[in-house]
């Protein structure tokens, strides 16, 4: 357990000092600000459009931190082999695979709430109510963005910087699209297409499980089988995805 | 002696590009006594960092097994057995180097409230004291080594395993080094370390293994591996006439005349005493004579060849 956090210490302090963190922290900032402003450009939707453009912002700039820090964390310790010196201590591989996961979720957590308190001190000056379901929006995108992390660093195992990279981005686009996925039969008859499409359903992560904006910017009350149903699938699927990023580690040779 | 690293008959095979098979190591078996220091010698390639890799549990033999003080190197506990040092370190950029350290402790489980003293005395051993708050980005390539072999003994282990301490360093920073390994002897540690710098690997270690093609070729104690008659012998003589020059050059190997100077160098003691004659017949004189006897370069060119 103590090597497992001197892990996860460690990766926050590696991306907190990352110069890529602060800059998406700045410019997620500024465009709630602006966000503002957009809105009052629309009659009496403005903070609808507030609530809208921001949860966005905090959604995408977090999914940006995943792919390009999370995306490289195991990559980039291979390259530079600053794993040697760690691995050739008495610690497991998947501690390891853990740790690196738990400190980027850190990161994440503290990014996500220092975009949230923001957005939120924000939309309460701009005369705004703060409900629960707004607080749990941003909750439930930070769970995203746990799943999408573990399938950056699942990659990272398997795949060069670059590659990750990329498919981590294309992996969060189409989780974004798996009820498109789902609808591909509908239009298509080929067996092919349907298998592959869902398969493909089942495999990809489904990042509209996290997804409440729309209900949070029309003030609608979400019910709590949504908040405990995305909790479990981000439980589960993360699990999957590090259990396979440890089973893949253990048998690179380095 | 009890037995600190022990390989049975390790086999690692890559499978590279387009499948096709490599054999890194074959049918490698050692052992180094505790309280050794042991010398893995051989050319780039001969599968030297690929053995060390095995022994960190950085990679899998594909047959045999290796053993630390008696506990397989699959089992990670092995790993707290030994101190590793890579070749050229590398360490997180953006910490200090007491920071590395104490990363370095944590993960070898030593308590926190001992970590602090450790490191400064650590630091202070590899002459690093100074240099503690700075960050391992500012630090020129033998700071590294030498923060790399603090690391390797952060924990106080029993085995070091030291790839190529000495590259990278200059002349003081080598005679550093040597005098680091024969301290952690003193210690009772066990030293297994590869250097191309045979000079250095004769003056620190008790055994050799010299490797090549990832077969083991030689394996023992110097003395009883190198030939230690004499193979060659330079004179230096001043005063030769060109008649006895002549003479000389038929039972030369080697041979250069300047300004009323030779050197010559001859292959065993009776030449070397016609030599001598020689110069005293035609009323010479002797400046020098150097017996050469076989040193492990000597012993590492003659047992590589070819293999």
């Amino acid at each position: 357990m103590v090597k497992l956090t001197v892990i996860a210490i460690n990766t926050f302090r590696e991306t907190m000092r990352d110069r890529i963190l602060r800059v998406i922290v700045g410019v997620s900032i500024f465009v709630i600000i602006i966000s503002k402003i957009i809105g009052e450009l629309s009659i009496g939707q403005d903070l609808k459009i507030l609530v809208d453009f921001s949860l966005g912002t905090i959604d995408i700039f977090g999914v940006v931190l995943c792919i390009f820090i999370g995306a490289n964390l195991i990559q980039r310790e291979i390259e530079k082999k600053t794993l040697y010196t760690i691995l050739s201590c008495p610690i497991n591989r998947w501690e390891f695979i853990l740790g690196k996961y738990l400190g980027m979720s850190i990161t994440l957590f503290v990014s996500t709430s220092v975009m949230g308190t923001f957005f939120c001190t924000y939309y309460y000056l701009m005369g705004g109510k703060i409900t629960f379901d707004l607080i749990g929006a941003i909750i439930l995108l930070f769970m995203g963005l746990m799943v999408l992390n573990s399938v950056a660093i699942l990659l990272s195992v398997l795949a060069s910087s670059s590659v990750s990279i990329i498919v981590t981005a294309i992996t969060f686009f189409v989780g974004r699209s798996t009820y498109h996925l789902k609808a591909i039969p509908q239009f298509n008859d080929s067996a092919f297409a349907k298998y592959t499409s869902e398969i493909l359903y089942y495999i990809l992560p489904n990042f509209n499980n996290f997804d409440i904006k729309e209900e949070a910017a029309h003030a609608l009350t979400v019910p709590g089988e949504v908040y405990l149903y995305a909790c479990l699938y981000m439980l589960i699927y993360s699990f999957l995805m590090l259990y396979l990023a440890s089973l893949a580690i253990n048998k690179r040779n380095l | 002696m009890k037995t600190a690293i022990e390989t049975k008959n390790l086999t690692v095979v890559y499978r590279g590009k387009w499948g096709i098979q490599k054999q890194a190591v074959s049918d490698l078996s050692i052992k180094v006594s505790e309280g050794a220091i042991f010398g893995f010698i051989g050319h780039n390639g001969a599968g030297k960092t690929t053995t060390i890799k095995i022994l960190t549990g950085l990679c899998r033999a594909t047959s045999g097994d290796a053993e630390i003080m008696g506990t397989s190197v699959k089992n990670v506990i092995a790993r707290n057995k030994i101190g590793f040092l890579p070749e050229n370190p590398y360490f997180y950029e953006y910490l200090t180097a007491e920071e590395s350290l104490t990363f370095y402790a944590r993960l070898h489980g030593i308590e926190r409230k001992e970590i602090a003293k450790r490191v400064d005395k650590l630091l202070d051993g590899v002459g690093l004291a100074k240099a503690k708050k700075t960050a391992v980005r500012g630090f020129s390539k033998g700071m590294k080594q030498r923060l790399g072999l603090a690391q390797a003994m952060v924990h106080n282990p029993d085995v070091y395993i030291l790839d190529e301490p000495l590259s990278g360093l200059d002349p003081v920073g080598r005679r550093e080094v040597r005098e680091k390994i024969i301290e952690l002897k003193k210690n009772g540690s066990t030293i297994f370390f590869t250097s191309h710098v045979l000079a250095d690997v004769e003056m620190l270690c008790d055994e050799v293994a010299l490797v090549s093609q990832g077969k083991l070729v030689s394996f023992g104690k110097i003395d009883d591996l190198i030939n230690r008659e004499v193979i060659s012998i330079d004179i230096h003589g001043e005063g030769f006439d060109k008649n006895s020059l002549e003479k000389l050059q038929k039972i030369s190997t080697h041979l250069v005349h300047k300004d009323n100077i030779t050197f010559v160098t001859v292959n065993n003691e009776k030449k070397a005493q016609e030599v001598k004659d020689i110069l005293e017949k035609c009323g010479g004189t002797l400046r020098a004579m150097i017996p050469h006897r076989e040193n492990l370069e000597d012993f590492y060119i003659r047992n590589s060849r070819g293999v």
